[in-house]
């Protein structure tokens, strides 16, 4: 006789059932763990950060413990592989369903043979519980991280990061909170990128003023980075900046003239008095100056160089429950220390209203060629300086790329290299196509030519057969080149 | 509960162990060639036996049917031989009363075990007389459809070092094997056995361990042996993986494989599991078994491209690589 109906299945529900147990038991503790770590952590990390990030980890594993869950044959073919029963499981589960073909004796001898073993492939059946080891140790390592290495000191680029994105906590930060130092005495927070940028451009010097709350142009570019006021944040320069090539008047530390560092010698100083160097045909005035919305926000400094890049070094006043500075005198509309409200708003008595715009000139040029060309604006000077509020910069970022200007035509840009002085292969296939072939910047774009060929002709892959029709077309293009260059 | 009835498996165990013991007081060595002979034995099929010559493949088939108690026929095939020289013809012969008549003279297919010897040697018209044998266990000679008597076995042999004189066997009576079984040559220690036991005279007979009704019963019970739709589904996965035309299957499959195997294929890889798994003692087939039989089953139904044989690749690969694919472990 054979045992009752669903003998089996059962059994495999019940084996399967203690299995989910477990794995969503150590989901639940690796989550909780992990969450816990997060939430211990102090520092400037946002609370819904810390709990929707808990809440993603377990969710994670939960999912991940459901995506392991097996079917009945599944598992039954998990206790054979794992028992060793040839397949004793899955044959008699498919006997008690219904699915298995083979004599009536010898189905219950299957179904028999699967009941006698059934307490032995128990601990086959149901998975050992394990402890989730990576979970709690991920959650130990953050705990351990918030206590030894605290991330009060990151609150200000946090509040940079949230003021970035349009966060309104930024103001919640920026006003003390989480700020280890308070507002315009020396050793304000600065925000980390700011400090290094400040350290990497101008040095020490320069940053002990930025703590101090001294107005700082740390770009003579025209980044528009600025610092104190007495406000937690204080700019970040823009980090393109900081890999921008040496060029005389680039704002380096080894470049003696910049504008920034007229600017820091001349503590709240106008940052249009802050000229040096010519201005450039065409070149952008200070269209971007920073309030301390604006210089949290590296994104304002990226509006700043593509609307040319004006020379926007920032003055704001020296800390605010000293001297705030008046708009007016400022030209930057900077807000008072703590103003978390006005800031937000970028409500500051800017005067521009349309920034993100060339103050004057022409359009700026973008891409690779734009790339030097906005370097070399920058590098030779500042403009006029009449620099924007903070509302109008805030306005700038909103539109964003749809305020670029039109693109120059090729031509324009040609013309662009060709006054600055520019070499390279543009310059080079510019005058090719004039017909100028004997300068020594196409001999050398030949030479790579020819080099490129006869690498291209030197490739296995190439059919020895086909490596002369191959040869006949690289000759064909360079027939002309051959003919001309020396 | 009453205990199931393990009478038949048990039976039938201890029938299998005497026979392989029997023939093992004979036949030296090759334990995995005579357990794919006695697998293809319970299930019913054919076999085909490629080897070198001298390693006892005739040996093996006439040992089995002295143990088998079973009738025994040799065909040693040669390009002349003609299809009446295996199925029979009807000849003139003389009756009780001095007269002649047309009667039936039935050839050497009519046997239990017949044993096709070097079977590619044979022209394409002699050898497809087997195919209505081995597919059908049944003979038409004149027109009269003639059943044969069960068991009814042909284990074919041929040479693959010979290539001159010989007809390659047509897909269409390739699928018609079960199994096909490369003899390999014994090792050092065999062949010492082989040696010493075998040149002190002749070959001793085997005595009958089972007989007819006994051959009978054993593969009754292995169409008996239990199979669940897991394994039939893991069996059909792999007659598909064997298919070039589906993307499923690897990418060496469809750049080399002419032609997957047959769904005759899907029948015999169950078969021969079935009777693997009795071999084994076992009263169900277990993905093990498939991955035992595979090999034998597919290799001569997966036919390879001229690509493959330009590469040397060889459809034992292709198996393998498929069963990998299916069958991991």
């Amino acid at each position: 006789m054979r045992p009752s109906p669903l003998t089996l299945r059962s059994q495999l529900t019940q084996w399967r059932r203690t299995g989910d147990l477990r794995r969503v038991g150590r989901a639940v503790i690796g989550g909780v763990a992990v969450g816990g770590g997060l939430l211990v952590m102090p520092g400037g990390i946002p609370l819904w950060v810390r709990l929707g990030t808990g809440f993603g980890v377990l969710a994670v594993m939960l999912a991940r413990a459901w995506s392991v869950r097996p079917t009945l044959q599944g598992l039954a073919a998990a206790v054979d592989a794992s028992a060793g029963s040839k397949g004793l499981v899955a044959t008699a589960l498919a006997v008690e369903m219904g699915r298995a073909e083979g004599g009536s004796d010898l189905q219950g001898l299957v179904m028999a043979s699967a009941s006698a073993a059934a307490p032995q492939l128990a601990a086959h059946a149901v998975p050992a519980f394990r402890v989730p080891w990576t979970g709690l140790g991920i959650g130990a390592m953050l705990t351990l991280l918030g206590a030894v290495a605290p991330l009060e000191h990151a609150a200000p680029a946090m509040a940079t990061i949230r003021a970035a994105t349009g966060g309104g906590a930024g103001a919640e930060s920026a006003a003390g909170p989480v700020s280890p130092a308070e507002p315009g005495e020396p050793g304000a927070a600065l925000p980390m990128a700011s400090m290094q940028t400040v350290a990497g451009r101008q040095g020490v010097h320069t940053e002990a003023r930025a703590r101090s709350g001294e107005m700082v142009g740390v770009s003579g570019n025209g980044a528009g980075a600025a610092a104190g006021a007495g406000a937690a944040p204080a700019a970040a320069g823009p980090s393109w900046d900081a890999s921008a090539p040496d060029r005389p008047g680039s704002g380096r530390p080894d470049q003696p003239a910049s504008a920034s560092q007229q600017l820091m010698s001349r503590p709240g100083t106008e940052r249009g008095d802050a000229d040096e160097g010519p201005p450039i045909p065409g070149g952008n005035q200070g269209a971007f100056a920073g309030g301390p919305e604006d210089a949290d926000d590296p994104g304002n400094a990226d509006v700043a160089l593509s609307t040319g890049g004006g020379e926007a070094s920032e003055r704001e006043g020296g800390p605010a429950e000293e001297e705030p500075a008046s708009p007016a005198q400022t030209n930057a509309g900077a807000p008072p220390v703590g103003d978390s409200e006005e800031r937000r708003e970028g409500a500051g008595d800017g005067d521009e209203g349309r920034p993100g715009e060339p103050a004057d000139g022409g359009p700026a040029p973008i891409g690779g060629e734009d790339a030097r060309s906005k370097d070399d604006t920058r590098t030779t000077g500042p403009g006029a300086g009449a620099g924007s509020g903070a509302v109008g910069t805030a306005e700038a970022e909103a539109e964003g790329p749809g305020r670029l200007p039109p693109l120059p035509d090729a031509l324009a840009r040609i013309e662009l290299a060709w006054s600055k002085g520019g070499d390279g292969t543009l310059r080079a296939v510019e005058e090719a196509a004039l017909g100028q072939r004997t300068t020594q910047s196409w001999r050398s774009l030949h030479g790579d030519y020819t080099a490129v060929a006869e690498q291209t002709l030197a490739r296995d892959a190439l059919p020895p057969a086909r490596a002369a029709v191959v040869r006949r077309y690289f000759n064909a293009l360079s027939a002309d080149a051959a003919k001309e260059s020396p | 509960m009453s205990q199931p009835d393990n009478s038949r498996l048990e039976a039938a165990c201890a029938d299998l162990r005497r026979l392989e013991a029997a023939i093992r007081t004979v036949f030296i060595g090759q334990h995995g060639l005579l357990q794919d002979v006695l697998t293809a034995l319970l299930a019913g099929g054919n076999v085909l036996l490629e080897g070198s010559p001298g390693l006892g493949k005739t040996l093996l088939v006439r040992v089995l049917s002295q143990a088998l108690a079973l009738d025994a026929r040799r065909i040693q095939f040669t390009p002349d031989l003609m299809p009446a020289d295996i199925t029979g013809g009807t000849t003139l012969i003389r009756d009780e009363q001095g007269g002649t008549k047309l009667a039936f003279r039935p050839g050497p297919v009519f046997a239990n075990i017949v044993l096709a010897d070097e079977i590619n040697r044979g022209t394409p018209k002699t050898q497809s007389a087997l195919l209505e044998a081995m597919q059908e266990r049944a003979v038409t000679v004149g027109g009269e459809r003639r059943i044969l008597d069960a068991p009814f076995h042909v284990i074919a042999t041929q040479n693959p070092i010979e290539h001159e004189g010989t007809y390659p066997l047509p897909e269409a009576q390739l699928d018609r094997f079960l199994l096909k079984l490369l003899v390999p040559f014994p090792d050092r220690d065999e062949l010492v056995r082989i040696g010493l036991e075998t040149t002190r005279g002749a070959v001793p007979a085997v005595e009958p361990v089972i007989d007819r009704s006994g051959v009978l019963r054993l593969q009754a019970l292995c169409r008996d042996i239990v199979v669940g739709s897991d394994v039939a589904a893991q069996a059909a996965d792999l007659v598909l993986a064997t298919h070039p035309g589906r993307e499923e299957s690897p990418s060496d499959v469809r750049r080399f494989v002419r032609y997957g195997a047959s769904p005759r294929a899907m029948q015999a890889l169950l078969q021969a599991g079935r009777a693997r798994a009795l071999l084994e003692g076992r009263a169900w087939v277990s993905p093990d078994d498939l991955r035992a039989v595979a090999l034998p089953v597919l290799r001569h139904r997966v036919h390879l491209g001229l690509e493959a044989e330009l590469e040397g690749i060889a459809s034992e690969s292709i198996v393998g690589l498929v069963l990998d694919g299916v069958l991991p472990g």
